[in-house]
């Protein structure tokens, strides 16, 4: 059985300085920094999150860490995404313009229409998955414009790390989805619904994905590579 | 910026298209929109092929909203028919005269003319030629002329919240305001129609349902239906369509021309939500008129970002909405105009921003033989059931009407009223979104056919000084860069001008 673990997130009280998952803040290099620079206006990157890839849900995932940031353009699209892969043990070059910045921007949250940036640790509830087929996952009837997502497969729902992605845009789906030669690493998606005030109600963060988006990132079997991929209606 | 690149020449600004109303007002009746026919028959022997061409040269309807100069030269300017850029009236006759040499005078079966109507519909830059209607009254027709159809009201509708002046938003005091000028409708979803018209034409009809195939079309001995007359799509197909939209019970108007003035932008997190809808809107038009779907999301004309969408305007209503070409739709239009403004707005400039949109025509429409057979699969019970009763009576196949929801020729313009100007990032080179520097492939009555890849044509021109457009030579090899790229700096006036791929 596929296994993957629910993410709650959990406000940090104090600065995350470990190499751990965690949303927001500043990220916790494990090598050189290499803060990713935006094709369109040449400025930093947004950091979102950064995934540790522990043995127990990525074996043999060579102790790595995973840095996801977007561009400042909204909505949020695979286009103005970006991943930087770090490991303990190899230097693994970065695939797109970079500075060497220690810090830069983070995804700010909105508390009472006031813009603050917060940081959030996560805890984690292993899940084992059944296994379905990827065009199993998700049906049309399981999105309403007025409710937002039904998913049938609640285990595969939500926000979790590795498991199994759901596929929402009934087109052939990328490589990623397909192919083995890829690994989950992260989906943000609600449990069910969708909106809370016009915001998502599955992340506490800014992170606009447009309607009824949701986020997968991915990492190459080689550890070299991972990609962030939206899937938009 | 250091990419800037431009070309030397200037021209004036386009004359805006004179809208001049259809007596009958913006929403035509459907039977206005059917092109002229040919009887099948008639011109399989028809020896003079001037019958076919007078019965056939009229344009769609929406060409009666604007004056022939505005959207092509006069005839005299071309001598050769297979030129996109030749009128719509030149390029159908000369079809109808190039089908009557493939026919040769010789009966035709459904499978031969459909592949030479489709000779002739390439050859000749045609947006559509079918055969439409039965047996005796089926006809050829041959469309041309996209992209011309204007939504037209009389009545402004102005997106401000209620009690967004009483509230003393700054926006709002600033002079901001965001309207639609131009709309029509409301209208169904184009699922609910497909259902609607379905259900209303074949409930209750017999069938042969068992041994359709042994029912000769015609046959003068009339035969009863095996018992099942046919039921409701609804309960015998749930989740099994191909459309997203069929039980959507709303309707929604169609957008034509959005304007704005902003001084103020969205700030973090959306204001609203609505434009899903709209790209399933698209994907349904898709599915309708080839059987696949995938081109399109929903789009804003005005972005919600640009404007104070959280305390003083509304930005999604159904009037700022419009199926859009998902990668057009972003990153491409994002990056072009949306960003850019929203960052001069954010440095303390005034814009106005106007987009208009327009349609290959108001309706279109498709036969229930060809849509029954783009929504379900040959083996489905309720099509196999349909098939059999349109066999047993051919006149069940009279085309169905649909409205036309997705537009094929977008142009925004953003204009600096006081603050700062306008400067871009780098807008990248897209293999679905081709940028071109011809203004005459993206205007709005020229012919536009994408092959390949390509989903829209666009072109971006800037004004630094008010004296006139320059055009933007468009992506450039930037040195060590992957691909190429473009950006403008410091303009007064940016126009987006963009062709987007639509069916027919």
């Amino acid at each position: 059985m596929p296994k993957s673990a629910k993410i709650s997130f959990v406000l940090a009280d104090a600065q995350v300085q470990q190499p751990v998952t965690k949303f927001g803040g500043q990220p916790v290099w494990i090598g050189a920094p290499t803060w990713p620079i935006d094709d369109e206006f040449g400025e930093q990157m947004i950091f979102v999150a950064q995934f540790a890839l522990t043995p127990d849900l990525f074996p043999g995932s060579k102790e790595s860490v995973v840095y996801l940031f977007v561009a400042a353009s909204e909505p949020v699209t695979t286009d103005t995404t970006t991943c930087i892969v770090q490991s303990a043990h190899a230097a693994i070059p970065a695939t797109c313009k970079t500075t060497p910045e220690l810090t830069g921007p983070s995804v700010i949250t909105l508390r009472d229409e006031v813009e603050e940036q917060l940081e959030y640790a996560v805890t984690l509830q292993t899940v084992d998955e059944p296994t379905v087929a990827l065009a199993d996952r998700f049906t049309k009837s399981e999105l309403s414009l007025k409710d937002g997502y039904q998913f049938r497969h609640t285990a595969l729902a939500g926000c979790k790390l590795a498991g199994q992605p759901i596929y929402v845009e009934q087109q052939q789906a990328p490589e990623y989805f397909r192919n083995p030669d890829w690994v989950h690493i992260c989906q943000l998606a609600p449990d069910h619904g969708y909106f809370a005030q016009f915001q998502p109600n599955f992340y506490p963060f800014v992170l606009e994905l447009g309607e009824y988006g949701l986020l997968n990132v991915f990492i190459n079997t080689d550890g070299t590579r991972a990609v962030a991929y939206v899937q938009s209606l | 910026m250091s990419l800037q690149q431009h070309q030397p020449r200037k021209h004036n600004p386009p004359a805006p298209n004179r809208v001049t109303p259809h007596p009958k007002g913006a929403l035509q009746d459907a039977a206005d929109h059917s092109p002229a026919h040919a009887h099948l028959t008639a011109l399989q022997r028809m020896a003079d092929t001037r019958q076919l061409a007078q019965d056939d040269t009229r344009e769609d309807v929406t060409d009666k909203t604007k004056s022939p100069e505005e959207t092509q030269p006069p005839d005299a300017a071309y001598s050769d028919p297979t030129s996109p850029d030749a009128p719509a009236d030149l390029r159908k006759r000369a079809a109808a005269d190039k089908l009557k040499d493939l026919m040769a005078g010789a009966a035709q079966t459904k499978d031969s003319l459909t592949k030479l109507l489709q000779v002739v519909a390439d050859r000749f830059h045609l947006s559509a030629a079918r055969v439409e209607g039965e047996g005796k009254t089926a006809k050829v027709a041959l469309y041309a002329s996209p992209a011309l159809f204007i939504p037209l009201t009389t009545a402004p509708i102005s997106g401000q919240f209620a009690g967004a002046t009483a509230a003393g938003r700054t926006s709002v005091a600033n002079g901001d305001y965001i309207r639609a000028t131009n709309y029509d409708g409301p209208f169904e979803a184009p699922g609910k129609q497909a259902f609607d018209q379905i259900e209303s034409r074949f409930n209750g009809v017999p069938t042969f349902a068992s041994t359709p195939a042994t029912v000769s079309a015609g046959s003068k001995k009339k035969k009863k239906g095996d018992g099942s007359a046919l039921a409701s799509t609804v309960p015998n197909n749930p989740g099994s369509e191909g459309l997203w939209t069929q039980y959507e019970a709303g309707t929604y108007m169609r957008a034509g021309t959005v304007e704005a003035l902003t001084s103020v932008k969205r700030g973090a997190g959306r204001s609203g939500t609505g434009e899903t809808i709209f790209g399933r809107f698209g994907y349904d038009e898709e599915v309708i008129l080839s059987g696949m779907g995938g081109f399109y999301n929903g789009g804003h004309m005005v972005g919600d970002q640009l404007m104070d969408s959280k305390k003083a305007f509304s930005l999604y209503e159904d009037w700022n909405l419009v199926p859009q070409v998902a990668t057009f739709n972003s990153p491409v239009y994002t990056s072009a105009l949306e960003n850019p403004i929203v960052r001069a707005v954010e440095a303390g400039a005034q814009i106005r921003y106007t987009v208009r949109v327009q349609y290959p025509d108001s309706t279109y429409t498709v036969l229930p033989s060809v849509l029954i057979a783009r929504l379900y699969a040959a083996t489905d019970s309720y099509r196999t059931h349909v098939e059999a009763a349109l066999t047993y009576d051919p006149t069940l196949n009279a085309p169905f009407t649909f409205r036309r929801r997705v537009p094929g020729f977008w142009q925004a313009t953003a204009e600096v009223v006081t603050g700062p100007n306008i400067s871009s990032g780098n807008i990248k080179e897209r293999f679905t979104e081709i940028y071109d520097d011809d203004a005459t492939k993206v205007a709005a009555g020229a012919t536009y056919t994408p092959t390949g890849f390509e989903r829209v044509r666009y072109m971006l021109e800037t004004d630094d000084d008010g004296t006139g457009y320059t055009v933007s030579t468009g992506p450039q090899p930037v040195d060590g860069v992957f691909g190429k790229s473009y950006d403008y700096d410091d303009q007064a006036k940016v126009q987006m001008t963009a062709r987007q791929k639509t069916l027919s």
